[in-house]
């Protein structure tokens, strides 16, 4: 995690730049995290690997940008892609393992992930690379009489773009359709006659290409690191837990709840911040420890999995 | 094989190992003395994951927690209140069984890879609180010197490698002799019912959550045993210790040694930590990535799934008879759990969907 | 839609089980829609309907598995509808599924001691845990002679053929001394000789155990059942005595346009 933008400015109001960096941080979550909520709602694969697909993409931007919109343009293609196709690969080396429990294909992702972070290291050292962003970003704006890093407040229009394509998608289109039934009921969709193992290479390449997307766009918040895999999966994870798997509202909320812990929840209270996530956790699951039993049901398995 | 002949094996290999591991600090020098002892304080962790895992089918990559909660009690109560062995192994057991009972609401409710999702997430915040929690853990620097540990009131302090580890080994042994006591009472016949069929044992009238809301406290105890064993191994303790990589290199050791077994979890941590250690020696820095390879090869080797296949060795050697015993689905339509992990191909109870009333 | 009532009649014994308008919907289907049901003690109740006509799901919200929507159950005179189906269980209902759920890991014996787990209990569970197990021994042998088992008693649950584990299962139910007997299709997936005795086996339960019957065997449904209730699509169309039922125009026409 690169550090928070310090307030410019002294101010009255000292918790909004803390409060807008929580928003930043919460979208960038989502990005991620919703990848993450595809493959388990709809391919019902604990991805662990998650992480490092977003870790490509960071890797991917601090290595091709130069500091020209060009190359993050590039980058942006590029991150996609090796994203999306880093997430087809696991999907082939998930196949022969498809049609068995649960467990094997997490200690499968999880082999990739531990793999996969060695590759990174030894490709682009142990040191965390620097992220040129374009000049034009590199200032501050004035928001509400604060100075705030242009690059967060693009990042927060970008994101939020993104989401509203995301909820756009799953809302109206046909895919969005099959995807919302894939996660009420395996079973039924198994019935419709979609190829399960096609489901896994396009829902894998798809949460490939967000978290390869995310990787890109917010390596200037958490940049490429022999720890961002890690990082970016607990806290994908958690937004998860929170949020469950119903609604991209409910990733959301989540995944900005996570992201003003992280940050705004860091400013008020340094003492306790270290246990807010885990707070957070507790009081929304105990709050509705019924509900999680509601929720999470309608996380099937499909038994024998194409059967 | 029969019955009779296989448990036999078992009883002789068990004697075989504890003699070995008796003789151990003998037969290698000191640094390999520490790594075992090290080994032993991680195979105990190994049977609280398989405990919960294998026996009660929350399969878990969280156990790191309560690992982590007994070692920094342990390490605390060592600089600060008593370097008495039995006081901090007590406090140890105290505070992962506290950790558990914090956590278990958090967990009880869900189901297979929910749990493994949620525990995973326990984890990970346990070692980032340890890494922030600055006055109390220490930071990332963690926690050092700690006076020698003395085993009981009176008695001389550990000051040597072989003593750390012929105490370690004592105290493991004891904890795993109790565990496989209370598992050979009804409490481990319910458990595993609860874990073939929790649908049919709510039908029975059993309060299922309850059992594993107590299996997992009790795990959690037996994770804090361990954790306060870890700071009398290495004299030290850190965030580094409790990361993902020990948790899923955990998961993957009791995985191999048949998720079921007591023995088993040990074993199977016993030589994961071994290959780890002796890639390190041979491929500096390439450790992440063989292991990397390890739990992929894992993975595809066990041809019906890693829990499936060890169930169905278990089964081979308890009754020489064909492999595979089903773990039938729960789950009825609406609130019905989450089925159970490891359910193998075949002998699934298929999931009724919600409109087959039939 | 016409209701064929013969037999339990309001004046009769008191009832065990009455559900209320119970409605269980799942998304836009409605599995059971505004249901009124009643077993009274010691009857043998069945429920008949074609695929999908809610009978399970029926079975599932008196159990507990499942919560229902709308509606109200009562169990021998206590509001049941909130709880769970451990308690449910505890109060004395018990039940077999469509696919006999056993414990396969334990042996059969080891099955019916656990099940009967509850029943037996008290304090002796935790103070005497060796005589409360010898306790529990002798019931669950005589139990496994009577539903023919006896000889398999210490095999593990995961080798028996699928009859063997329905009978397994309708024992492990007995063993909890219910007052309610929940039985969704006992006979599915049996052999002739296994349908004969589990026939037997109902024949002789004894009348302080009511049973609720899900039977798509309609030999079966009218060899055993005093009362039957026929389910379409959800709803009740008619409930009466096996014979009134037998020649009802509207079950025969429900059945017909199921199969249609």
């Amino acid at each position: 995690m690169t550090g928070h933008a310090a307030p410019l400015t002294d101010s009255v109001d000292p918790y909004l730049i803390p409060a807008l960096d929580g928003v930043a941080y919460g979208l960038l979550l989502f990005v991620a995290a919703s990848g993450l909520v595809l493959c388990f709602g709809v391919a019902n694969i604990l991805n662990l690997a998650h992480g490092t697909l977003y870790a490509i993409g960071a890797y991917t931007v601090a290595a091709l940008t130069d500091g020209g919109w060009g190359t993050l343009a590039l980058a942006l293609v590029v991150g996609v892609a090796v994203g999306a196709g880093a997430g087809g690969l696991l999907a082939g080396l998930l196949a022969p393992v498809a049609r068995r429990d649960h467990l094997t294909q997490a200690l499968l992702t999880f082999g990739v992930a531990l793999a996969g972070g060695a590759v990174l290291v030894a490709v682009f050292g142990p040191d965390n690379l620097p992220v040129r962003i374009p000049p034009s970003l590199e200032g501050t704006v004035e928001v509400a009489g604060h100075r705030y890093a242009a690059y967060r407040l693009v990042f927060i229009g970008v994101a939020a773009l993104i989401a509203a394509v995301l909820a756009l998608v799953v809302a109206r289109t046909r895919v969005g359709m099959l995807v919302r039934a894939t996660v009420d009921d395996a079973d039924m969709v198994a019935c419709l006659g979609v190829n399960p193992a096609r489901i896994r290479l396009g829902v894998l390449a798809v949460a490939g290409g967000l978290a390869g997307a995310a990787g890109v766009l917010g390596a200037p918040i958490i940049g490429p690191a022999p720890t961002t895999a890690d990082t970016v999966l607990l806290l994908s994870l958690v937004v998860v837990v929170l949020g469950g798997l119903g609604s991209v509202r409910g990733t959301l909320l989540a995944a900005l709840a996570v992201g003003e812990i992280q940050t705004l929840g860091v400013a008020l209270a340094p003492a306790v911040a270290p246990f807010l996530l885990f707070a957070a956790m507790a009081v929304v699951l105990a709050v509705r420890a019924r509900g999680l039993r509601a929720r999470w049901p309608r996380l099937r398995p499909r038994w024998g999995g194409a059967a | 094989m029969t019955p009779t002949l296989g448990r036999r094996l078992g009883q002789a290999g068990t004697v075989g190992a504890l003699a070995v591991a008796v003789a151990a600090p003998w037969l290698t020098d000191p640094y390999t003395t520490s790594l075992l002892a090290r080994t032993l304080v991680l195979g105990l962790v190994g049977v609280s994951v398989a405990l919960l895992t294998g026996i009660a089918g929350l399969p878990t990559l969280g156990q790191t927690g309560p690992y982590a909660a007994g070692a920094y009690a342990g390490a605390v109560v060592g600089l600060h209140v008593s370097p008495v062995g039995v006081v901090q192994v007590l406090v140890g057991a105290a505070a992962g069984a506290l950790f558990g009972a914090l956590t278990v609401p958090l967990v009880v409710y869900a189901r297979g890879v929910v749990v493994l999702m949620i525990t995973l997430a326990i984890g990970e915040l346990t070692v980032t609180a340890a890494s922030r929690w600055r006055s109390v853990t220490g930071g990332t620097d963690g926690l050092a010197g700690m006076p020698a540990v003395q085993p009981v009131w009176g008695m001389g302090v550990l000051d040597s490698d072989r003593a750390r580890y012929l105490y370690i080994l004592i105290v493991v042994a004891v904890v795993v002799a109790v565990v496989l006591t209370v598992l050979r009472t009804p409490a481990g016949l319910l458990l595993r019912a609860s874990r073939d069929d929790e649908a049919r044992m709510r039908a029975s009238g059993h309060r299922v959550t309850g059992y594993f809301a107590v299996a997992f406290v009790a795990a959690g105890a037996l994770a804090g045993i361990a954790g306060s064993l870890l700071v009398t191994a290495q004299q030290y303790v850190s965030p580094a210790d409790f990361g993902f990589e020990v948790s899923a290199l955990l998961l993957l050791g009791v995985v191999i040694g048949g998720a079921t077994s007591v023995g088993g979890a040990i074993a199977g941590t016993a030589l994961v930590l071994a290959v780890r250690d002796w890639f390190a020696g041979l491929l500096p820095g390439q450790a992440p990535l063989l292991l990397g390879g390890l739990f992929v090869v894992t993975a595809y080797l066990f041809p019906r799934g890693v829990a499936g296949f060890s169930a169905g060795v278990a089964t081979l050697l308890r009754t020489r008879t064909r492999r595979g015993t089903a773990r039938p689905d729960p789950g009825g339509p609406g609130e019905g759990p989450v089925p159970a992990l490891a359910a193998p191909v075949r002998g699934g109870r298929a999931h009724r969907g919600p409109g087959a009333g039939t | 839609m016409a209701d064929v009532r013969v037999g339990s009649g309001a004046a009769g014994p008191p009832a065990l089980l009455t559900a209320t308008a119970v409605t269980r919907r799942y998304g836009s289907l409605t599995a059971v829609d505004a249901v009124d049901l009643r077993v009274v003690e010691g009857e043998r109740h069945a429920l008949i309907g074609p695929n999908g006509a809610g009978k399970t799901t029926l079975l599932d919200l008196v159990g507990g598995a499942t919560r229902v929507d709308d509606g109200r159950i009562d169990f021998a005179g206590r509001d049941v509808t909130r709880l769970g189906p451990a308690r449910r269980a505890r109060l004395g209902i018990g039940r077999i599924h469509q696919r006999p759920a056993v414990w396969s890991s334990l042996t059969v014996r080891e099955n019916v001691e656990v099940a009967a787990w509850r029943r037996v209990g008290g304090l002796r569970r935790v103070a005497t845990p060796g005589r409360f197990r010898r306790r529990l021994r002798e019931p669950a042998l005589a139990l496994l002679d009577r539903v023919g088992l006896a000889d398999l008693a210490t095999s593990t649950a995961a080798h028996l053929s699928h009859g063997q584990r329905r009978l397994l299962e309708i024992a492990m139910a007995l063993a909890n001394q219910p007052r309610l007997l929940l039985l969704d299709e006992p006979a599915a997936g049996l052999s002739g000789v296994e349908v004969q005795r589990l026939a037997a086996l109902l024949a002789g339960l004894p009348r302080e155990v009511s049973v609720l019957l899900v039977e798509h065997r309609l030999d079966l449904v009218y060899a055993l059942a005093d009362t039957v209730t026929v389910l379409y699509d959800g709803r009740r169309v008619a409930s009466g005595g096996p014979a009134e039922i037998r020649d009802s125009p509207e079950v025969r026409r429900a059945y017909a346009e199921a199969v249609r």
